[in-house]
């Protein structure tokens, strides 16, 4: 398996890929407007986008998902709550995507927005327990993403404290977390 | 319980649409179409906003009258131009290089900004005053003369940096507005009536760099402050130069 960061330095945006030397294949979660990066990171790996996911309908930025999955083939993944106006395979709370060894469970962390979800992955041949968590608009440095941004502020926190927050507790200790934004209004 | 949030990203419901497929996803890179002085002139009557992306000093030593000031080169250009003009107002680029203009539309593409361009005028300013139209000046002050016209005319001094780094040093005596708050935005009504400050006064306004306060300044002239200077290198300038700053609860906290 790899993993790579990709960060937009103007905004702090956060897309990670990761990837499966096996089968040649890899993931896009939450692609920028420009998909150039992530197409020439793929070549770079020698790797073939096969999925593409966007964890939220996103407030801050526009999101190259559609665009990227077109352009490479790629199955569009996006959470089964969210509200949007095309063809894409949905995700709930508890799915496991797999590409080879690696898997990517969908963790469904309601409160910044309805249907967000995140990617715990697993890297199989190492072991079963997860190793890191792809936290996009959720947990960030020192804090957790505004539940008022993108909806009624008292529609969001009762269900990122009830919901979101416990499943994010208990994870194991080790699990690595790799949020959405390095820096901004989110 | 969001008055004391950050202010909301920019363009924040065309990209909620754009992300739900409810607006077409531009699925290439945006161009800048280049436009006359004429054509700019003509459009900037029907409502359309020049957003003038170049330094705070070339800004200031000759600009079109009413255009907004945000530097190309500043670290959130798309987030500032969303916020700083009107919602619903066509925006026609002015660069320092016409080459410029598609790096900036690249990035407004980024919150699906780059819908709001028209074009960008080509040949700059130089184009638009050679077409015979006037420009505007905006006066640039270094700190040494802020600080010695503080102590000896009644100059105001306007800081438009956010409310941490107002709290972490400013000027004594000097007035406080975020510049984000100096418009409408999306929750929050325009704050700029709220200033204890005149239309006619001398005002020298600053920030970190001066970078903001040219924006700022862009702002207050299309508001009627007729007497406003820009301070270069703004408040880190003037504190590498010694100068004493007041934090938040009025000590003097760099000397």
């Amino acid at each position: 398996m790899w993993f790579e960061t990709l960060i937009r330095e103007e905004t702090g945006c956060a897309t990670y890929m990761i990837g499966c030397q096996q089968t040649g294949e890899c993931a896009v979660f939450d692609p920028l407007w420009d998909i150039q990066p992530y197409l020439d990171m793929a070549k770079t790996k020698k790797s073939k986008i096969r999925y593409v996911i966007d964890s939220h309908s996103h407030a801050d930025h526009v999101s190259g998902a559609t665009w990227l999955a077109e352009a490479t083939g790629a199955e569009l993944v996006l959470p089964e709550l969210a509200d949007i106006a095309y063809e894409a395979t949905r995700v709930k709370h508890g799915d496991m995507i797999r590409m080879g060894g690696v898997g990517m469970e969908i963790v469904h962390v309601p409160g910044h927005r309805p249907e967000q979800i995140n990617l715990l992955v697993y890297d199989f041949p190492r072991g079963d327990e997860p190793w890191f968590i792809l936290t996009a608009d959720f947990v960030l440095v020192g804090d957790v993403a505004r539940p008022d941004l993108a909806q009624a502020g008292d529609e969001g926190a009762p269900v990122l404290f009830d919901v979101a927050i416990p499943r994010f507790l208990g994870l194991p200790d080790h699990v690595e977390v790799y949020p959405g934004h390095l820096a901004g209004s989110t | 319980m969001q008055e004391d949030q950050p202010l909301k990203p920019a363009n924040i419901l065309n990209i909620v649409a754009t992300n739900q497929g409810k607006i077409p996803l531009t699925k290439e890179y945006p161009k800048a179409k280049s436009l006359t002085a004429a054509q700019v002139k003509a459009m900037m009557v029907e409502g359309a906003v020049v957003v003038d992306a170049r330094s705070s000093a070339t800004f200031g030593a000759g600009h079109i009258p009413g255009s907004i000031n945000v530097q190309l080169s500043s670290s959130e250009f798309e987030q500032r131009v969303g916020w700083m003009t009107p919602d619903d107002a066509p925006l026609i680029l002015l660069m320092d290089q016409d080459e410029e203009a598609q790096e900036a539309i690249y990035k407004m593409a980024f919150i699906a900004l780059h819908r709001r361009v028209v074009g960008f005028l080509e040949g700059g300013i130089d184009a638009w005053m050679e077409a015979g139209n006037h420009a505007e000046c905006v006066p640039q002050i270094d700190v040494h003369d802020l600080h010695h016209k503080l102590s000896t005319n009644g100059l105001q001094v306007l800081d438009v940096r956010d409310e941490e780094e107002w709290d972490e040093g400013h000027i004594a005596k000097a007035h406080h507005l975020p510049y984000t708050r100096m418009v409408e935005q999306l929750t929050s009504p325009a704050m700029l009536g709220s200033l204890d400050l005149s239309k006619d006064q001398q005002i020298a306004v600053t920030c970190a760099t001066g970078k903001r306060s040219s924006t700022a300044i862009s702002v207050m002239k299309r508001e009627g402050f007729q007497h406003l200077y820009n301070v270069t290198g703004g408040m880190e300038a003037w504190e590498a130069a010694g100068f004493p700053m007041l934090d938040a609860e009025g000590k003097v906290c760099n000397i």
